[in-house]
């Protein structure tokens, strides 16, 4: 079951999610989907991952929402995917 | 922050351009069987629902020896082989996927320009343990079950419950969501080359490749048999960059693909 992150009933359909099968090439991230588009936002540098679409197209609100439950969405991330974790270089600390 | 993922088109006499608009026309009735057979309209694309049309559809075109090309067509059930041959020569692409997007979505799926990278359908076989799915542009993907690996805190798909949902960037096998792009990553060479373009273009060595790909696989640097963690990392980092072709071997084995692929991820 992904990880929905618990948003206001009136900003439906906007979701803010981790799937159960993610592209882990890529730095840990949710997705923020509406409707036809969707969003990657990344839990390592806090950014949005691409520049298309535009962030700036993101719901008011969504951003801080993240950042509000940003803990939570790493330890969802983390159980899921341990072989890429948010923190960074803890892979190279193997070696 | 590193550029989109752009679209590449690439064009045979087949294939609608990607900003196309393609149209979806259900067909329900005779007279829509015999206008599909008789298209040569290239931007539709027809659906069936009951099969026992499609006997209305192979009957025209073999009558009439309709075989300009006209769009796409899909049927919402199993395919019946003997009439594959003749919907191939008359239609552009042809897909049989008893499960599809909602209706509301597959209808808006055709206008966007990225709908190759979405999936509107697809059909899994217990038999072979895959799952076929089909993209906006009506190409085929097979994947094995294995390509969609429980997570690690035990969240595992149910190939019983398929559907397509998200406006097809979504992949549910009960409770279990898989985006498209991992699958697209490990299995649509177009979109892995699109995609390293835009993401991983300061990235492009052998060691980088092997690195996304192990992660994509969920193997540590501890998952190679034989190899030592420390070798895995400095091959990763470039420091080796010429690996002797054993340890390549191994390191393609591991990952389930070719020796000669390990560079394209």
């Amino acid at each position: 079951m992904p990880y929905d992150l618990p948003l206001p009933g009136s900003w439906k359909p906007w979701k803010v999610k981790i799937y159960d099968n993610e592209l882990l090439c890529e730095e840990p991230h949710v997705t923020i989907v509406f409707k036809t588009t969707r969003w990657r936002y990344s839990l390592r540098s806090r950014a949005f991952l691409d520049s298309e679409p535009d962030p700036k197209d993101v719901r008011e609100g969504i951003v801080r929402a993240i950042e509000a439950q940003f803990e939570k969405l790493c330890k969802e991330w983390d159980a899921r995917f341990p072989t890429n974790p948010v923190t960074e270089g803890e892979e190279e600390e193997e070696v | 922050m590193n550029s989109a993922i752009k679209s590449f088109v690439s064009l045979d006499e087949n294939q609608t351009s990607d900003s196309e608009v393609l149209i979806p026309k259900w067909i329900s009735s005779q007279q829509e069987a015999v206008t599909a057979a008789t298209s040569h309209d290239r931007n539709t694309v027809w659906v069936i629902k009951k099969p026992q049309l499609l006997n209305s559809v192979a009957h025209k075109i073999a009558l009439v020896k309709a075989f300009k090309k006209a769009g796409y067509l899909i049927l919402l059930s199993h395919a019946r082989p003997a009439l594959i041959p003749a919907l191939e020569k008359k239609f552009a692409r042809v897909a049989f996927t008893p499960s599809i997007l909602s209706r509301d979505e597959f209808e808006e799926v055709w206008s966007l320009p990225d709908r190759k990278d979405r999936f509107i359908g697809g059909i899994v076989d217990e038999g072979s343990k895959t799952v076929t799915l089909w993209r906006g542009n009506l190409e085929s993907v097979t994947v094995p079950f294995d390509a969609f690996p429980a997570t690690a805190n035990g969240i595992r798909p149910d190939f019983r419950k398929f559907s397509v949902v998200e406006y097809g960037h979504t992949v549910k096998f009960g409770a279990y969501e898989s985006d498209s792009q991992p699958i697209l990553f490990e299995f649509a060479p177009d979109f892995r080359r699109r995609l390293k373009q835009a993401r991983f273009a300061e990235e492009q060595s052998l060691g980088a490749s092997i690195r996304r790909l192990r992660r994509q696989k969920r193997k540590t640097r501890h998952d190679f048999r034989d190899i030592d963690p420390k070798t895995i990392a400095r091959i990763e980092e470039g420091k080796i960059k010429k690996p002797r072709s054993a340890t390549l071997e191994v390191i393609a084995t591991t990952l389930g693909v070719k020796q000669t692929e390990l560079g394209d991820y």
